[in-house]
């Protein structure tokens, strides 16, 4: 039925933007991370979108062949940023090397943050999608009362 | 004897139920641009159909069917049931300034503004429909019901 059909796409869509919320959420924890157990300091992680639908139903696949677009979106993959580690000079760190360098993970506060507030607001999205499925639903339920 | 079941089911009950029917596709295709805000080279797509419903609405059906018998019901309900063959998906033309780099063209502003106008219109459809029904019940009880 369609409705339930929205509302796996917009569940999809609250899983995949809670996995990046985790994903932030440990990027801004190893801010000073310097050791990890693949050895080195921690590597920023992100999370990579694709448009999905279930392959299983051959409706959906007709919809896909139709309309030339997936409908869910789901998280295929979660890179290490490759952006090379932030050096900080201090003699004192255990983890300095013998100038005195300490490499530091490539994680950038500002830019963590503004991810969070967009992963914040597509869930919020999400949710006002969910909510008017729901009232749809209800409203369908109502007509012959 | 003719039965007129279109004096109690006419074009409305008919032209209702299509409305409810396309209005739920379409809040799925919204679902899933709303979904897919995040996802890099997503487009976003739509389903218009709100100019063909207008133009079917008590016009004459192009290709009727013909009464052999009085006893058979008649078909004016041609023109509404047929209207899903002229409906197409279209991809939303990307907007001239694209500041995201991604080749993603949903406008959330947008999708979050046509959800709640499609399920308001879905909701009065259905609240419509119900009324035609509860006045239907009232006709049948005598007006005591």
């Amino acid at each position: 039925m369609n409705i339930f059909n929205a509302l796996r796409i917009s569940s999809s869509g609250l899983t995949a933007q809670r996995i990046r919320m985790n994903l932030i959420s440990s990027n801004l924890a190893n801010v000073n991370t310097t050791r990890t157990p693949q050895g080195g300091p921690y590597k920023r992680q992100e999370a990579v979108f694709a448009a999905c639908s279930d392959p299983d139903s051959f409706k959906n696949m007709v919809d896909i062949k139709i309309t030339g677009s997936r409908s869910g979106v789901e998280v295929v993959d979660i890179i290490n940023d490759p952006r090379p580690s932030q050096t900080k000079y201090d003699p004192g760190h255990p983890d300095a090397d013998k100038k005195g360098y300490v490499k530091l993970p490539n994680v950038n506060l500002i830019e963590e943050m503004v991810n969070m507030i967009s992963a914040t607001r597509s869930y919020e999205a999400n949710v006002t999608a969910v909510n008017a499925t729901k009232k749809m639903a209800l409203k369908a339920l109502e007509i012959g009362r | 004897m003719d039965i007129n079941i279109n004096g109690l089911f006419g074009e409305m009950v008919s032209t209702l139920g299509k409305a409810l029917d396309l209005r739920s596709i379409k809040h799925n295709t919204i679902a899933s641009n709303i979904t897919n805000a995040d996802t890099p080279g997503y487009n976003s797509f739509d389903l218009v159909f709100e100019d063909e419903i207008q133009k079917r609405t008590g016009a004459k059906p192009e290709v009727g069917m013909r009464r052999t018998d009085n006893g058979h019901f008649s078909a004016v309900n041609g023109a509404i049931d047929n209207i899903e063959y002229k409906i197409k998906y279209k991809t939303e033309k990307p907007p001239m300034v694209n500041l995201r780099g991604d080749g993603n063209t949903v406008d959330i502003d947008k999708e979050m503004s046509k959800l709640s106008e499609n399920s308001l219109m879905y909701n009065a459809s259905a609240q419509i429909l119900s009324r035609k029904f509860q006045s239907l019940k009232s006709v049948i009880t005598g007006g005591g019901g």
